[in-house]
């Protein structure tokens, strides 16, 4: 029963989080192009998923981690194949996300710079990764 | 009176430095009394509490990590001294603080370059002083 609840607040902060990215993703693809001074919408635009980043795309990675350890723990999954391709993939998300909220930082706090080019495909690389994710750990195939 | 240490490191950089000795403290914790009470002492239980609390704290520091790497644009030889770093006990500890004698040296550098503005604008403010005399 606790195994199905983990699961139930796990699939939800993931939801929570992959949205969080891929809003991340669109709006430093839209900054992409400029590298003057921001306009004022534009700042306010950043303050505000910022914040989002901040207060929810954050905690629900933070969420994602937690009951993903928790929920493998208590069925005993640890040492699986499939399990250890999830994490692989997991660990290449969360550094995404950390690339992408340090990028937003710096564009807030400083001013436009030039981005990591591999930052342009990472929206694409978010879709995949999650579909990759979640054909692992629905089928559980190896 | 100068700013202390920790107010002159950003916010961001001592998130990190929290993250690499709470991943450097439950590494130790893992390593030196749970996994040897699994094998020698055949108490599986502290592997499988301390385990997770390790992988959840090592997920954390790496986020923390390429999030101030990439805001602060960290060279790659850093980034790659930070991730070894995570992965030897003790080598979080020794990461947390070089980061904390680096920023200490910003700060120093900061406070030189400021004081050498201010004795340059006293200079300058003297020189339009005595300007007029002459």
């Amino acid at each position: 029963m606790i195994l199905l609840w983990l699961k139930a607040f796990h699939i939800a902060a993931a939801i929570t989080w992959v949205g969080g990215m891929l809003m991340l993703s669109l709006l430093l693809l839209a900054l992409r192009g400029s590298l003057g001074a921001y306009l004022p919408a534009e700042r306010q635009l950043i303050a505000a998923v910022r914040r989002w980043n901040h207060l929810v795309t954050t905690p629900a990675m933070i969420g994602v981690w937690a009951l993903g350890i928790g929920m493998a723990q208590s069925a005993g999954w640890f040492g699986a194949p499939w399990l250890l391709l999830k994490l692989l993939l997991v660990l290449m998300l969360s550094t995404l996300h950390g690339v992408q909220t340090g990028l937003l930082r710096h564009l807030f706090e400083r001013e436009p710079r030039q981005q990591p080019a591999a930052l342009r495909h990472a929206g694409l690389l978010t879709i995949a990764a999650s579909i990759s994710i979640t054909v692992l750990a629905v089928t559980k195939s190896f | 009176m100068p700013p202390s240490i920790h107010a002159r490191t950003p916010a961001s950089t001592r998130r990190l430095q929290f993250a690499a000795l709470l991943e450097g403290s439950t590494l130790l914790v893992l390593v030196g009394i749970a996994v040897p009470l699994k094998y020698l002492a055949a108490w599986p239980l502290a592997v499988s509490v301390i385990g997770p609390i390790h992988g959840t704290a090592f997920l954390l520091y790496l986020w923390l990590l390429s999030a101030v790497a990439s805001g602060d644009g960290w060279q790659a030889r850093d980034i790659g001294i930070a991730l070894l770093a995570a992965l030897i006990p003790f080598g979080a500890f020794a990461h947390a603080i070089a980061m904390h004698r680096r920023a200490a040296g910003r700060g120093a550098k900061k406070q030189t370059a400021g004081q050498q503005s201010r004795n340059h604008q006293g200079a300058e403010q003297t020189t339009h002083k005595q300007a007029p005399r002459e």
